[in-house]
């Protein structure tokens, strides 16, 4: 079955206490967010979720939590998302866009991880930070 | 905690990567069995998946962050708190994978007097994860040796191995190979996909090799050093995650320019040399 933006939710796993919220003024290297560098707790404009609820499910862990959104409401809310087929279309040779990236080898690694996770992104860059916790909490919902 | 940064995605845990392998990883540092490989990591952990300069600034910032003398559980449930982990996701009953050629071969890692020996092993062993176990634990050897002021040829006898028996060859990945399928949408395309990643791994050993092969100042000890940017080379020539052209690819140049740089000839020798100083030492 296809997924489709129009019917379908993103997926994500986070923390039982709600989703981590990315934080807007973060560098926006799509390589970097995907390929999570810059290290443990690295702040990030984007929030990864998944077409996949077994995914996102392993993505929770045992002591986590799977949460919804939908592409509308995130959209409303002035969110970008990246679908995963967008993705993939800046993830090749030396990156396009936010994709750009010195490395190629990197940049592959980053198309595959999206591939294999069936990965989307939201796009937090263009909202103020004060916006953001709220905005997330409109977006997402437990599933 | 993003399994990226976990204890599946380290070299020193040649059981697991990706998607590829099974339910246990082993930890070849802290000797133990990781029964939740994803969700736990050491200040020791070097990642898999990046080349080694990449790996090396990853390592530091990761190394600033947890501890290296023990393996923490990061709870997704707070937000990233560690805590000690326990038997709920280490073990030493080792025996436990006496009956798995692969898991018994990195045990032995540890426990042969040359670990060069327990490579060997896997190199006799059929299959991806067998493969998976050699090429993860020889990144980690190189490694180790070159931090001991060793040779750069502490890692040629792997070079020679994977050069005759794997290098041409897609790896042999079945789908029972697999811990996890769920996400891309078809089995054929995850399949490949890991295979993908096995033959940059190959690629990625030989780079991290040949970066080993340049003194401190970056001079070239031999011509193997050539080879340094092999696999992002790969990546240049092939632009996308396509794993037949990837091996048109590793068939026709990456094999040619290694047969260049190491040819029979020139592996007797530097073996030779090495067995010289073995004797010596």
């Amino acid at each position: 079955m296809v997924w489709k933006a129009s019917k379908d939710p993103l997926l994500r796993g986070d923390h039982a206490g709600g989703v981590t919220p990315p934080a807007p003024s973060a560098d926006n290297s799509l390589v970097r967010h995907i390929l999570f560098l810059g290290g443990s707790g690295r702040e990030t404009p984007y929030q990864s979720s998944t077409e996949s609820q077994s995914v996102a499910e392993r993505f929770a862990g045992k002591q986590g939590c799977v949460y919804e959104a939908s592409v509308k409401e995130a959209k409303k809310q002035g969110v970008v998302h990246w679908s995963r087929k967008e993705l993939l279309g800046l993830l090749k040779g030396p990156g396009k866009g936010k994709a750009s990236w010195p490395s190629v080898y990197e940049v592959m690694q980053a198309r595959k991880r999206v591939e294999q996770h069936s990965e989307h992104l939201l796009d937090f860059e263009q909202l103020d930070v004060e916006d953001v916790v709220c905005v997330c909490s409109t977006v997402w919902s437990k599933r | 905690m993003s399994p990226l940064l976990s204890c599946s995605n380290c070299w020193y845990n040649g059981l697991q990567y990706g998607p590829i392998g099974g339910s246990v990883g082993y930890c070849t540092e802290h000797r133990v069995i990781l029964r939740a490989a994803d969700a736990t990591t050491c200040g020791r952990q070097r990642r898999k998946d990046l080349l080694f300069a990449s790996a090396q600034r990853e390592s530091n910032s990761h190394r600033a962050t947890f501890p290296e003398d023990r393996i923490v559980y990061v709870r997704v449930a707070r937000d990233g708190e560690c805590i000690p982990a326990n038997g709920t996701s280490l073990s030493k009953e080792l025996e436990e994978l006496e009956s798995d050629p692969v898991g018994r071969s990195v045990v032995d890692f540890n426990r042969l007097d040359t670990k060069i020996g327990a490579l060997a092993q896997l190199r006799n062993l059929l299959g991806a994860r067998a493969e998976l176990a050699m090429l993860s634990l020889g990144r980690s050897y190189v490694f180790r040796c070159s931090q001991r002021q060793g040779a750069w040829t502490s890692g040629l006898h792997l070079v020679w191995w994977l050069r005759q028996d794997r290098l041409e060859r897609e790896p042999d990945l079945q789908i029972n190979d697999l811990r996890w399928s769920q996400g891309e949408p078809t089995l054929r395309r995850h399949r490949e996909l890991a295979s993908w990643s096995l033959v940059m791994l190959r690629l990625a050993f030989l780079s991290d090799v040949a970066t080993h092969a340049r003194d401190p100042l970056g001079n070239a000890l031999h011509p193997f050093a050539k080879l340094a940017d092999l696999a992002e080379e790969a990546a240049v020539a092939t632009q996308t995650t396509n794993l037949a052209k990837l091996m048109r690819w590793v068939r026709r140049d990456a094999c040619k320019r290694l047969d260049a740089v190491l040819p029979a000839s020139e592996y007797d020798r530097l073996a030779g040399e090495l067995r010289q100083r073995a004797r010596q030492a």
